[in-house]
């Protein structure tokens, strides 16, 4: 399926960057960084030993340098073809770079990246099933819509997003140095009505590929300018292998 | 066939929205929290909260210490982070570090707060600060938490003991 296909190729891309980002970030977990195996393991001594020696084996440096290399190479791999092993792999290792990380690395962009793996590891364990592939595009469309459904409805319960207040601060609150904003209050109020409108809206795309396909595009800017502003570029490739298959999902309505 | 999905669809998003006036909370459980990225969570800047802020100071021997000295610099935007932003995402990565602290502070009994020093959250800021301090030095950090957009609010929820950086 031209969908299944197309997620594939940019969650790929999208786990390429992921994994290249943490080799260059590498000293930052080795045995003179900040997250050392040493300190680490000890919160996992509630597993079973077998767990235990899985996580030493994969998780201890330089193993986990390793780890990220393989998982760099089957990323690469994906882009070309695809295996229900690859994706396995990829979708495992993820879950383990996330528990080296004490749960997630990058929060978001974590979620949505071992859900796009996990619809397409039962997909390739199934591929013959055309109710299998369709359960796991709509899987992904699920969390898609509800990603920008749920991020919209929490803020119309926020006095602070409501007046507009809240904007300007998390624009100021980055990791990054402060951006000269204007201090009108009415232009942070009018953007934060029209970003809680957008992902209030967002299971609108559903009803109809031409919709479809214009949420897609005011997303993807949506991304791109969160990108530049806060620093998530991992959200945006991580939310763009959703897109096809919400978009066949607009068409099966 | 349509319809009927159009139907789930609906009342599946009228549940988020039931569910979302729960407040979210910290799930205490330390296997949970470790594979919490199985549990996907969509509360992104949801409002305007207290975060944590690591501070650091170095003495020579122990007694005569210097500033309070933020621990991170906030770092120049720059399009190439469209690609890689391994700087960027580091500091995302620290900052959760520290969110991970506060929740842990939280959970520690009282009569017990001088075994903190033991736990893993706060031997990995320890690490954090030790890669910024000069060597054989002596070294002390301390984690603030501040209102976002309100700096002046600010209460220290931490002070470490003295380490010697080796």
């Amino acid at each position: 399926m031209e969908a299944l296909l197309l997620t594939e190729k940019i969650i790929a891309v999208a786990v390429v960057l992921q994994t290249i980002e943490l080799l260059f970030i590498k000293k930052s977990f080795s045995d003179n960084g900040v997250w050392t195996w040493r300190v680490l393991k000890e919160e996992f001594t509630i597993f079973p030993k077998a767990i235990r020696k899985l996580l030493e084996s994969t998780l201890s440096y330089p193993n986990f340098c390793y780890l990220l290399i393989l998982r760099l190479v089957c990323a690469v791999l994906l882009t070309i073809f695809s295996h229900p092993l690859i994706l396995t792999f990829l979708l495992l290792s993820t879950v383990l770079i996330c528990v080296r990380w004490r749960g997630v690395f990058n929060g978001g962009s974590d979620y949505m990246t071992i859900v796009i793996l996990t619809a397409l590891t039962v997909a390739a364990i199934f591929p013959d099933n055309y109710w299998v592939t369709f359960g796991a595009l709509w899987y992904i469309t699920i969390q898609v819509c509800s990603s920008y459904f749920v991020s919209g409805v929490v803020k119309l319960k926020r006095a602070n997003w409501l007046s507009g207040r809240a904007l300007p601060v998390f624009i100021n609150s980055t990791i990054y140095k402060p951006l000269p904003i204007s201090d009108k209050l009415i232009i942070f109020k009018v953007s934060s009505w029209l970003i809680i409108i957008f992902e209030c809206s967002f299971p609108v795309a559903l009803l109809h590929p031409n919709i479809c396909l214009l949420f897609i595009v005011v997303a993807f800017l949506f991304h791109l300018i969160n990108v530049y502003i806060f620093g998530l570029n991992r959200f945006l490739y991580a939310w763009a292998s959703a897109y096809p298959a919400l978009y066949f999902c607009s068409q099966s309505l | 066939m349509g319809t009927s999905i159009i139907v789930l669809l609906v009342i599946y998003f009228l549940a988020v929205v039931a569910l979302s006036t729960i407040k979210s909370s910290y799930v205490p459980g330390r296997a949970i929290y470790l594979f919490r990225a199985l549990f996907p969570s969509w509360r992104f800047f949801e409002d305007l909260v207290d975060v944590p802020v690591l501070y650091f100071r170095v003495s020579s021997d122990g007694t005569d210490f210097g500033p309070w000295v933020p621990s991170f610099e906030k770092i120049e935007r720059n399009w190439q982070s469209i690609l890689l932003n391994p700087q960027g995402n580091l500091l995302f990565a620290y900052h959760g570090l520290l969110h991970q602290l506060e929740n842990d502070i939280e959970e520690v009994d009282e009569s017990k707060a001088e075994e903190f020093v033991d736990s893993v959250s706060y031997k990995l800021v320890k690490n954090l600060v030790l890669t910024q301090v000069p060597t054989n030095s002596h070294f002390q950090f301390k984690v603030s938490s501040v209102r976002q957009g309100k700096p002046e609010h600010a209460v220290d929820v931490l002070f470490s003991l003295v380490h010697e950086a080796v």
